[in-house]
């Protein structure tokens, strides 16, 4: 657990260089187009599905490791957006003195506060802030061990049958999203995970818990970097309220 | 000109948070000793009456440690020979040995001073249980022992054998077993 300061400080110094960001934003905006208001409500809905396309590259070096995560995002209102996020995964260990392997699927739910000020009602820019609650499924098979020893003679020996158990883990996130064509997003969120549950790893802990990330750590610093689609439909309820700002494209 | 720095922040925390995370999930080496010792230390009791050089007696009511002049000790195989493992650096006063983690018996001997004929072998019995613990994914399993007693044959340079701390573990600053000396072999 020492390394959960060191984590929050990182977390904590993106987050500010995202508000100053944010700040910058506005002030540029305010003193380049005076005339434009900033959005107060957008008149929209939004569903945004993304793939994270840094796990597939991870996983092409990191041989021990396979894993694939997905979100969902919904445009709630005053820049908030419900997060929910799931995957798979599974881990290899094949050494001379430990041999398994593991699996799991996980979800986490949580929110995102976007810290950007929209300029238009189609700014769906995001700079954010947000937290997450983390919970994964492991199945791990048997275990074969070998004890090197050179006075007494090794050991070898089997923990028989596999176990299922249980992973809880907070994170707060933060990250950026920006739309690079109507509709398709590239962004990142950088992570700080904190396990919850350190007595199911007690025993032995996997070497990667999909969705959290190195199962013998209980605090990790992790990244996502996703390309999303957005769907998009008209909230009748609320009235554009810069319509100065509409016909500006994306 | 808003759009073009925040694709140009995009790309540059992605690039770094990318490095960041890569680095992050490298499986590590083991980075431990994978095998557990028993720390002895060395001592010879001072409590009662201890003649000095001049003729005159004093008394004491301690324990002092014992540097042993040039001490060998090794381990006693499963066919019963004596396999010398270790000769120490002239006067150690504590030295380590390893427990087997194929049987819950073994024997060490220790010599305090080869080089001396008079010298005697000491051969202690080590008596424990075994718990197999989990290290780590680089690491593996390894055996942890609950000492229950140590055995030494009578007549021989050791006075007494205390198990000052039996939870044989990972832990090195502990020490596990005090070896009390007979002062001057009596």
């Amino acid at each position: 657990m020492h390394k959960v300061p060191k984590y929050i400080c990182c977390i904590l110094l993106l987050f500010c260089s995202l508000n100053l960001y944010a700040q910058t934003d506005t002030t540029s905006t305010d003193t380049t187009t005076e005339t434009k208001p900033v959005v107060k409500e957008k008149p929209y809905h939004q569903l945004v599905i993304s793939f994270d396309i840094s796990q597939p590259i991870i996983n092409s070096y990191l041989t021990y490791r396979n894993g694939y995560e997905f979100a969902v995002d919904y445009y709630f209102r005053k820049e908030l957006y419900f997060v929910g996020e799931t995957g798979w995964g599974r881990a290899k260990v094949n050494d001379t003195d430990l041999r398994y392997t593991s699996k799991n699927s996980f979800f986490r739910v949580g929110f995102n506060k976007s810290l950007l000020s929209s300029i238009s009602s189609k700014d769906w820019d995001m700079a954010y802030i947000g937290l997450r609650y983390g919970m994964a499924f492991i199945q791990r098979s048997l275990v074969s061990y070998t004890i090197y020893d050179n006075i007494w003679g090794n050991t070898t020996g089997q923990i028989p049958n596999g176990k299922s158990f249980n992973a809880a883990w907070f994170e707060i996130a933060g990250g950026m999203r920006v739309e690079l064509l109507k509709g398709f997003f590239a962004g990142y969120t950088i992570r700080g995970k904190f396990l919850l549950t350190q007595s199911a790893f007690r025993e032995l802990a996997p070497i990667y818990v999909a969705g959290f990330g190195r199962g013998d750590k209980t605090a990790i610093f992790d990244f996502n970097f996703y390309l999303s689609y957005a769907l998009r439909w008209r909230n009748k309820q609320v009235s554009d309220t810069a319509p100065a700002a509409s016909t500006e494209s994306p | 000109m808003i759009r073009k720095d925040r694709h140009l922040l995009l790309i540059l925390f992605g690039c770094f948070s990318l490095l960041m995370a890569a680095c992050n999930q490298e499986a590590q080496p083991c980075g431990q000793p994978k095998l557990v010792s028993v720390s002895i230390g060395c001592y010879y009791d001072t409590i009662g009456a201890l003649p000095t050089t001049s003729g005159s007696v004093i008394y004491d009511t301690g324990t002092v440690d014992t540097f042993l002049p040039n001490a060998i000790w090794g381990y006693v195989n499963n066919n019963g020979v004596a396999i010398p493992y270790t000769q120490g650096p002239p006067n150690v006063n504590t030295f380590s040995i390893f427990l087997s983690s194929v049987s819950d018996t073994c024997k060490w001997f220790v010599n305090p001073d080869s080089s001396s004929t008079l010298s005697q072998t000491d051969t202690l019995t080590f008596i424990y249980t075994r718990q197999l613990h989990f290290l780590s994914n680089a690491c593996g399993y390894t055996y942890y022992y609950a000492l229950s007693h140590v055995a030494h044959a009578s007549d021989t340079a050791i006075d007494s054998v205390v198990i000052a701390d039996g939870s044989i573990t990972s832990n090195v600053n502990t020490q596990n077993i005090k070896i009390y000396f007979k002062h001057n072999g009596k």
